[in-house]
C-alpha cells in the first residue's frame, strides 16, 4: 500500500546552516556517497532511520528539523 | 581523471562495479573470438550482486543497495512477463523464430536493459537520465557514421545531421520534459513503422534482428517518452 503522506526534507538548508558543508563533505562525515545526499535532498530517496539519525548528529539538528511529514 | 569524469556524471560506482563493467565489455569483445568468453560478461553482470547478497562483498551504501534491488525487481517483472508471453506465443502455434540463441539473447537484452535503465533512473532522475540516453544515442550514431563513411564526405555530412534531432531532444528533455516525452513517443511509433518492425507480428517475427532493434532502440525511446510524460520538473543543484 502506498503511504498517504510525503516526506519533505530540509537537509539542504540544514547542511548550509551547519557551516556551508558541501554534499561531498557531508557524505564523507556520515559515511555515505554524495549521490545519496543528492538523492535525499531532491526527495528521490528517504534515508533509513540510522542514516537520518547520523545526519542529524553530524549537522547538530534533530531528525524532525530535517524531515517533516506532509499529509 | 576517471574520478573527475564519474563525478561530473554524478555517478559514484564502487571498485567492484567498475571491475564488473570492464568484465562485461571484455566478455562481449572477446566473444568475437570464442563464444565461451560470454561467461565473462555474465560474471560481470551477476557476480557483484551474488557476492553482495551472500555477504562477501559489502561495498555499497544504503541508497546504492536500494537502487540495485529496485532495478533487479524491475528487470524480474519485465523479463519475466516478456518470457511468459513469448513462451505462450511459441507454444500456441508453429513459429519460425530462427535459432534458439536469438530468442535467449532477446530475453537477456530485455532483462539487462530494464535493469540498466532502472538503475540510471534511480541515480539521475527522469530528465537527466533521458537526456543522457538521447545524447548517448546521438554520439553512437555519430561515431558509427564517421567510421562507416570516412571515404565519402557527402554521406558523412548528410548522415551526421541525423544525430542532430537526438541532441536537440536531449536539450528539450531537460527544459520541457512533457514536450520531449510526446515527441519521443511519436518518434518511437514512427521508427516502428519506418523500420518495418510491425512485421514482428508476421510469420518470421525475429528476422533481420527486429527484436533487438525494438529492445535496443525503439523500446528505450518509447520508455523514455513515457517517463518524461510522468516526470515532474527537477531543479539542478549541487
Amino acid at each position: 500500500m502506498r503511504p498517504k503522506y510525503d516526506i519533505r526534507n530540509n537537509l539542504k538548508l540544514c547542511r548550509l546552516k551547519a557551516g556551508d558543508l558541501t554534499q561531498e563533505q557531508l557524505a564523507e562525515k556520515v559515511g555515505t556517497t554524495r549521490q545519496t545526499i543528492l538523492s535525499i535532498e531532491k526527495g528521490r530517496y528517504s534515508p533509513s532511520v540510522g542514516l537520518a539519525l547520523r545526519l542529524a548528529q553530524v549537522l547538530g539538528v534533530t531528525v524532525e528539523e530535517m524531515f517533516e511529514l506532509e499529509e | 581523471m576517471l574520478n573527475k569524469l564519474l563525478s561530473r556524471l554524478e555517478w559514484h560506482p564502487t571498485h567492484a562495479t567498475l571491475a564488473a563493467g570492464a568484465l562485461v565489455i571484455l566478455g562481449f569483445a572477446l566473444s568475437e573470438i570464442n563464444w565461451w568468453f560470454l561467461t565473462l560478461a555474465a560474471l560481470g553482470t551477476f557476480g557483484p550482486g551474488i557476492l553482495r547478497e551472500t555477504g562477501i562483498l559489502n561495498d555499497q551504501d544504503e541508497f546504492q543497495r536500494r537502487a540495485d534491488r529496485q532495478a533487479g525487481y524491475h528487470a524480474f517483472l519485465t523479463a519475466g512477463l516478456f518470457t511468459f508471453l513469448y513462451d505462450a506465443y511459441l507454444r500456441a502455434g508453429d513459429r519460425n523464430v530462427g535459432d534458439a540463441e536469438i530468442s535467449v539473447s532477446l530475453i537477456l537484452a530485455v532483462l539487462w536493459f530494464t535493469w540498466f535503465l532502472s538503475s540510471l533512473l534511480s541515480y539521475w532522475g527522469p530528465q537527466k537520465t533521458v537526456s543522457r540516453v538521447l545524447n548517448a544515442f546521438g554520439w553512437v550514431w555519430l561515431v558509427f557514421n564517421i567510421v562507416g563513411n570516412l571515404t565519402d564526405p557527402i554521406a558523412l555530412i548528410m548522415q551526421s545531421l541525423l544525430a542532430a534531432p537526438f541532441f536537440l531532444l536531449a536539450y528539450v528533455a531537460k527544459r520541457w520534459p512533457r514536450i520531449a516525452g510526446a515527441v519521443l513517443i511519436a518518434s518511437s511509433c514512427f521508427f516502428f513503422y519506418f523500420f518495418g518492425l510491425y512485421e514482428i507480428f508476421g510469420s518470421n517475427p525475429l528476422e533481420k534482428g527486429r527484436g533487438m532493434v525494438i529492445v535496443l532502440f525503439v523500446g528505450p525511446l518509447l520508455v523514455s517518452g513515457i517517463i518524461l510524460l510522468k516526470s515532474r520538473l527537477e531543479e539542478d543543484e549541487s
